[in-house]
């Protein structure tokens, strides 16, 4: 199992996806916020980015609405318990979410993160790199009302 | 028990299937299959031969679970039709992206691998959500069975 730390996720910041994918699969009009969680966290389960790029190494799992239902329990950010301090933070408009059926439907502005430390790691599509943002900032990144933040544990 | 009309059915079907494979010729394209325009395939034709292919499901390949903008999405049109719904504001940039390469089948036809993919690009919100399927060179028969989903995010 992935021994998650604050030293093994620093070691991606302000990377590209070129240099964390072995393969290939990094055009920079794609999303690849799954993409970098996905390597990060070792999930290899779904549609991989092996399957889209090149098949020179294991894959990683490309999108949001495949980790989601991976994850034990999921549920609104502001009803996270105190005790989930590391977890998948997800946003987008919140009619695209049911918690109930664990369903998050493959609409176009969802994005993920991974929670750690008190701050939100993900990739910015935009400027390109992994950052670090506070889960206020991170509720920022689409405007209303497609930034309803939900939460997920991680999936093994 | 089989009926004898039954039985002899199977094995003029098994003859034939046979008789395919030995022989590489092409295996006969069902009914509303869809054949491409032209060979090689243009951008045009490869985007027709989407349009033609609308009614292919969901379920024609593991790429393609879940990635309908709704539950309900049954279909490559329905899938598509979602996306495309979401290309309707003027001020961002959107496009349609087609490439074609060579490849071979399943059964080691030569084929042309289609990519067709709808793109959108606003700061952070930007996605590629398409298909890849084959066409077969020597008939210009696409592969209904060959739709794989494309796209990340």
């Amino acid at each position: 199992m992935l021994d998650l730390t604050q030293d093994l996720l620093t070691t991606y910041l302000g990377r590209h996806i070129k240099q964390v994918c072995p393969n290939e699969f990094n055009n920079d009009v794609d999303n690849h916020c799954a993409h970098l969680v996905s390597h990060i966290m070792r999930y290899r389960f779904g549609v991989t980015c092996r399957v889209m790029g090149k098949a020179n190494a294991a894959g990683a799992n490309i999108r949001v609405q495949e980790i989601f239902p991976k994850c034990p329990t999921v549920g609104a950010w502001a009803s996270r318990p105190s005790s989930v301090i590391n977890c998948l933070a997800f946003i987008t408009n919140p009619s695209n979410v049911d918690l109930a059926h664990k369903v998050f439907n493959n609409v176009p502005r969802k994005h993920v993160g991974i929670y750690f430390g008190g701050v939100i790691w993900h990739y910015s599509n935009s400027q390109h790199r992994v950052i670090k943002q506070t889960p206020e900032q991170f509720s920022h990144h689409y405007p209303s009302p497609d930034n309803a933040m939900f939460y997920g544990i991680l999936p093994a | 028990m089989m009926p004898t009309r039954a039985i002899l059915r199977r094995i003029a079907v098994s003859a034939f299937l046979l008789l395919a494979c030995c022989t590489g010729t092409p295996t006969p394209a069902p009914p509303g299959a869809v054949h491409i325009a032209s060979r090689p395939p243009s951008p045009k034709d490869l985007i027709e031969a989407v349009l033609a292919s609308h009614d292919t499901t969901l379920k024609v390949s593991s790429t393609c679970a879940s990635v309908g903008t709704e539950p309900t999405d049954a279909t490559i049109g329905r899938y598509l039709a979602g996306f495309l719904a979401e290309m309707q504001t003027p001020q961002k940039n959107n496009w349609v992206e087609t490439s074609t390469q060579v490849g071979a089948s399943a059964r080691g036809e030569p084929v042309w691998i289609c990519n067709f993919t709808l793109r959108h690009v606003d700061g952070d919100d930007r996605w590629g959500w398409g298909v890849r399927f084959q066409v077969r060179q020597s008939d210009g028969l696409v592969l209904s069975d060959s739709f794989e989903c494309t796209g990340a995010g």
